[in-house]
């Protein structure tokens, strides 16, 4: 699978999840192949952490039904990502897999000039090529703003971090990055990431999202909101949002949610795949509440 | 965009007042009120309701020009086969005829569904730039499962997922590029071949005369699915396409107070006392056997 070479024209999309993130990875990718046509030109560069074999046969599903190439990175086996996971300050929420995607010019092979990183919570409805294709005017990178960007970044009464942040200079949300990888690796991602590691600065900040805003400040493109459109609820369907990004705790593949398009979701997951990742999580919530470990398949 | 407004809609008697709101909402929304030229495509509108759509010409000045299609043997040949219900009646389909019902100097005209309300001129729609297409519309938000079906495979329609899709509700209308589709022409042979099962009514198959060959139109001219909160975004054209109507007694819709006074209230009352006596008279036929009530 590895040795296959790229297509001339390749769209390279990476997404980084750990093992029980995979059916959402799922979804993600799927919703991508939908909505193009260029299905073929699709390479997926999936950062994940160590999977079991019937996760890793659910994602190769998408080769079968779309002809495109999935390129798989156990990060868990890269010694340089598994140092920075294990000293980076903790996400809670979306766990230390978030740092993956800073290492993006370390884990992937050479020959990728334009990648485009998504998160796996959300869903696309547009050609992804009219965005991991556009032209970024010299930038580093593209991305649209965090329209809660004043809150994470200034904390409480948005007096934190004032020596980093402008309250009032632009910030994106880094669910939807496209990257130009040659920027990228000239911007000395993993040094800037040591040395705030060691001067403490990573400790009060909002994790990866945060230390790239100030990494690429000022040097990146906004996109349309429609391209990144975060926290979508059911009336915001009327505006037909090229990618949905599903923050906060709404989510679509829980059983009961006011998400946009959740139907859809459900379908572009495949039901099956929706109704067994609910049974699997409502076991590990049950297991959990009995102080027993999931084994996670 | 100088001379004639013209504006196009199809409904049948169960649709009279909706459209009357559509069209006065059309009305309330330009100064140029004169120009208008409204063509009502019918299915069985009673002499009475038409009588109601007339006094827009009173009040407004404006021209209605009637086109009963009940007794048209086109579109009565062309939707004998075709699957029909109270959502879809055949008059849907009528507005694929209007190439041959208007008059030749019709060069431009918008077509709107019966449950819309506009609410900006309907000229700076008529004048926008179809940029040499036939036709200028919004894409339908919820396409993709429209296209693809369950798990998003089980439907083997013609359209793939990833292409552009239109909802026609709303549609700017380039006649020439119209009367080239020859879309009479068209869905006989879609019914010919039995393609038109696979199709979703009469949207699908504009979108199959018309593939790749739209403009899109920004969704503001024809906001689905239309919540109260979206009220904030000033639509242009408001398009109740939910179950959520705005001439029910409960609705939750933007603009819902504002369409009750566009109707006007009377004709909210007076429409509601109709919907009713539909229904009773239906429940009666179904209890006692037809011919036991008519509306």
């Amino acid at each position: 699978m590895t040795d296959t070479p790229f297509p001339a024209r390749a769209i390279h999309v990476a997404l980084c999840f750990d093992d029980f993130y995979w059916a959402p990875a799922f979804g993600t990718m799927r919703s991508i192949c939908l909505a193009t046509r260029r299905r073929a030109d699709l390479v997926f560069h999936l950062c994940h952490r160590s999977l079991t074999e019937a996760h890793r046969r659910d994602l190769l599903a998408i080769t079968e039904e779309f002809g495109s190439q999935l390129r798989f990175y156990d990060i868990d086996k890269d010694p340089l990502c598994a140092s920075v996971m294990a000293r980076a300050p903790y996400n809670k929420r979306l766990t230390n897999i978030v740092y993956a995607r800073l290492l993006f010019d370390k884990i992937l092979p050479e020959g990728i000039a334009r990648l485009t990183y998504l998160d796996c919570d959300m869903m696309v409805r547009a050609p992804i090529e009219t965005v991991a294709e556009i032209d970024l005017g010299g930038k580093a990178i593209a991305a649209v703003a965090d329209p809660q960007a004043l809150g994470i970044k200034g904390g409480r009464d948005i007096k934190a971090n004032r020596d980093l942040f402008d309250p009032a200079d632009a910030y994106f949300n880094a669910g939807l990055i496209v990257i130009d990888l040659g920027a990228w690796r000239a911007a000395g991602i993993i040094e800037r990431l040591e040395a705030m590691l060691a001067d403490g600065t990573m400790n009060r900040i909002y994790y990866d999202q945060d230390f790239l805003n100030l990494v690429f400040a000022g040097s990146w493109l906004e996109l349309d909101p429609r391209w990144n459109f975060q926290n979508p609820r059911k009336l915001h369907e009327s505006l037909n949002p090229f990618l949905l990004h599903y923050t906060g705790p709404h989510k679509p593949w829980h059983l009961w949610s006011h998400v946009a398009f959740a139907r859809t979701y459900r379908h572009t997951m495949t039901n099956p795949l929706f109704y067994h990742y609910w049974r699997l999580r409502l076991k590990r919530r049950v297991l959990g509440l009995l102080g027993r470990k999931s084994t996670g398949s | 965009m100088t001379g004639r407004l013209h504006v196009a809609l199809a409904f049948d008697d169960g649709f009279w007042a909706p459209a009357y709101a559509a069209a006065r909402s059309v009305c309330i929304a330009t100064t140029r009120r004169a120009d208008l030229v409204f063509h009502l495509l019918e299915w069985q509108v009673s002499a009475a309701h038409r009588a109601e759509l007339d006094g827009l010409v009173a009040e407004y000045g404006a021209q209605v020009v009637h086109y009963p299609l009940e007794g048209d043997p086109t579109l009565r040949d062309l939707t004998a086969a075709l699957p029909r219900s109270r959502a879809f009646p055949p008059i849907v389909y009528g507005r694929l005829l209007l190439d041959r019902l208007l008059p030749p100097e019709v060069e431009r005209l918008v077509y709107l569904d019966a449950d819309v309300l506009v609410r900006a001129p309907i000229e700076v729609l008529l004048g926008s730039d179809l940029g040499g297409r036939a036709l200028g519309a919004v894409a339908e938000p919820g396409r993709h499962r429209l296209i693809a079906g369950d798990d998003m495979r089980a439907r083997r329609g013609p359209f793939d997922p990833a292409e552009p899709y239109f909802n026609s509700g709303v549609l700017l209308i380039d006649r020439a590029g119209w009367a080239a589709a020859d879309l009479p022409g068209l869905l006989g042979r879609l019914v010919a071949s039995g393609e038109i099962a696979t199709l979703y009514h009469d949207q699908d198959v504009l979108n199959l005369a018309f593939r790749g060959a739209w403009t899109e139109l920004g969704f503001r001219w024809n906001l689905q699915k239309p919540h109260p909160a979206l009220k904030a975004l000033d639509p242009f054209i408001v398009h109740y396409t939910t179950g959520f109507k705005p001439w029910r007694l409960l609705n939750y819709v933007a603009f819902g107070s504002t369409y009750r006074h566009v109707m006007t209230r009377d004709l909210v009352r007076r429409y509601r006392r109709y919907r009713w006596a539909r229904r009773f008279a239906e429940l009666r036929r179904r209890l006692f056997g037809p011919g036991s009530g008519r509306p």
